[in-house]
């Protein structure tokens, strides 16, 4: 067993307080490159309708 | 700054604070028994409040209302009240630092260690966020140096020589040393439990406040560089009540702290004030304390380069707390460099400034939730203090019998107010940079963006600090 699996005892419960933290960090990073994608489609249309 | 390179700074600085073993009793008295679920899944929902919290204001809460919120005047001030405020706050400092200094040497047989620490420190803030700025009232230093210009007037008339002009660089940064060094005191230095230190070091820090007053006028000095008047100022802007010299004012909670100064060193206080007390907790738990903890081994280091035992480990505390205050500084830099990301032409730094307001309430929830069950229980011991407050067997008011009641709230419900104090405080602090982002932002859109960064720096206090908390039944 690695060392930082045989002190998993002393970690895992501090983990438990990270997960929230990484899906919230997570959740808003996937929501702001959908938002990205979004202005870039809407960006082209317009280029589009232009030509 | 990337935003890829700020999500990973976000996500280590997070995992950092979190990502170590439990800790910290936080001032707990009892252990927890049976919470019908575990510690954790209050962070989970906690995180899941302030999620929730966060798309209802984006939905509802459409344009400031907080910046432009209106007080009304709602009774006169007698001068007679000022006056009475001023002279028990003289009294009260001249008695904690007598018995200091006279009385027995043992900390809880003597006032002042009790009155500096729980009253002082936890009480007044307290109040100050239900009453307003009481501290303002009562401050024996302000109070001495308005009389003393007053006096001033009456004798020398018009000849009197105008104070300097308080510099405008130093801001509130004296202030923010000044938290740091009381919060040094309180959880590093070694003579912390003797009364006659204490004592001593409130008159130092007087002394200093009296001459900082005479030099540059007592309103430009207590508003930037008295760091309890600063720091207590701070969370009466929480309060609906508002003080000026003759009236007092009700205005809605939370619309007070949109006025902070936004002047140099203003977001040190509350970054300070914040880190103080997570060091507070961090230090006492198994990661700092342990047999192979920080504490330990920063000591041994210290030791190795020749300083004594005791100097060593006040080295090593004065590391952690100085490593803690910039880990929450750096947390919050975080926030307002994500902010800077989505556009619209302010800086880090000028978005650190506009946002401190912000850090405010989550400053009181902090201090709420490591500090409420030692003015509960600790506080009791004022009631017979004040009759023999030299610890010498006095009994001027007839209550140095009475005793602590530490059956008057079991652990559960001081793990629920700690809950709800965080939440409610993160909360807070989430619609005051929301009420903020939609000021300085016309762009709905780009404000509601801008707050994801916010949202994250919310969530990550909140967690690390029911982190902290749970650790203590550990």
């Amino acid at each position: 067993m690695t060392p930082v699996l045989a002190h998993a005892g002393h970690w895992y419960h501090a983990v438990l307080y990270v997960l929230p933290v990484a899906l919230v960090a997570g959740g808003l990073w996937w929501s702001g490159r959908r938002e990205a994608r979004e202005r870039e489609a809407r960006a082209a249309q317009r280029t589009d309708a232009q030509d | 700054m990337t935003r890829r390179r700020l999500s990973a700074a976000a996500l280590g600085a997070a995992a950092f604070c979190l990502a170590v073993p439990s800790a910290a009793s936080a001032h707990g008295i009892a252990q927890r028994a049976d919470l019908p679920i575990p510690e954790w899944l209050f962070a989970w929902g906690a995180a899941l409040v302030l999620l929730v919290s966060f798309v209802a204001l984006s939905v509802l809460w459409r344009r400031p209302v907080l910046e432009h919120a209106r007080e009304r005047a709602l009774l006169r001030v007698p001068l007679a009240l000022e006056l009475l405020a001023g002279a028990f706050g003289v009294a009260a400092f001249a008695a904690i630092v007598y018995a200091g200094l006279a009385g027995n040497q043992t900390a809880t047989a003597n006032l002042a260690p009790t009155a500096i620490f729980v009253l002082f420190w936890v009480g007044v803030p307290c109040a100050s966020v239900v009453l307003g700025d009481v501290f303002a009232a009562i401050s024996p230093w302000r109070a001495v140096g308005r009389g003393a210009g007053w006096l001033a007037r009456r004798v020398g008339g018009s000849e009197l020589p105008a104070p300097f002009r308080y510099p405008e660089r130093l801001g509130r940064w004296p202030a923010a040393l000044g938290i740091l060094a009381f919060a040094w005191i309180e959880l590093v230095y070694s003579g912390r439990t003797d009364p006659g230190n204490l004592a001593v070091l409130a008159l130092v820090y007087a002394a200093v406040m009296l001459v900082g007053m005479s030099l540059y006028g007592v309103q430009a000095w207590t508003a930037n560089a008295d760091a309890f008047g600063v720091a207590f100022g701070l969370l009466a802007l929480l309060a609906p009540l508002r003080w000026t010299a003759r009236d007092l004012y009700l205005r809605p909670p939370l619309a007070g702290a949109v006025q902070m100064p936004q002047v140099a060193g203003a977001v040190a206080v509350v970054v300070t004030m914040i880190g103080t007390t997570t060091f507070d907790g961090f230090s006492q738990g198994s990661v700092w304390t342990g047999t192979d903890g920080l504490l330990q081994r920063l000591t041994d280091t210290f030791d190795d380069i020749g300083l004594g035992r005791e100097a060593a480990i006040q080295g090593a505390g004065t590391v952690g707390l100085l490593a803690i205050v910039l880990v929450v500084a750096g947390l919050y830099r975080l926030g307002a460099a994500g902010m800077h990301s989505v556009g619209g032409g302010l800086s880090s730094d000028e978005l650190a400034r506009r946002f401190a307001h912000t850090l405010i309430p989550i400053a009181f929830a902090y201090l709420v939730a490591h500090y409420f069950s030692l003015l509960l229980f600790q506080g009791q011991a004022i009631i017979f203090l004040v009759s023999d407050p030299l610890g010498q067997g006095s009994d001027l008011f007839g209550t140095a019998s009475s005793t602590i009641d530490y059956s008057l709230i079991g652990a559960n419900a001081i793990w629920y107010v700690q809950v709800a104090a965080l939440i409610v405080g993160h909360v807070g602090a989430l619609v005051l940079a929301h009420d903020r982002a939609l000021a300085l932002w016309s762009d709905t859109r780009i404000a509601t963006r801008s707050q994801y960064w916010m949202l994250l720096v919310m969530v990550t206090f909140t967690c690390l600090g029911l982190w902290l908390l749970s650790a203590a039944s550990q």
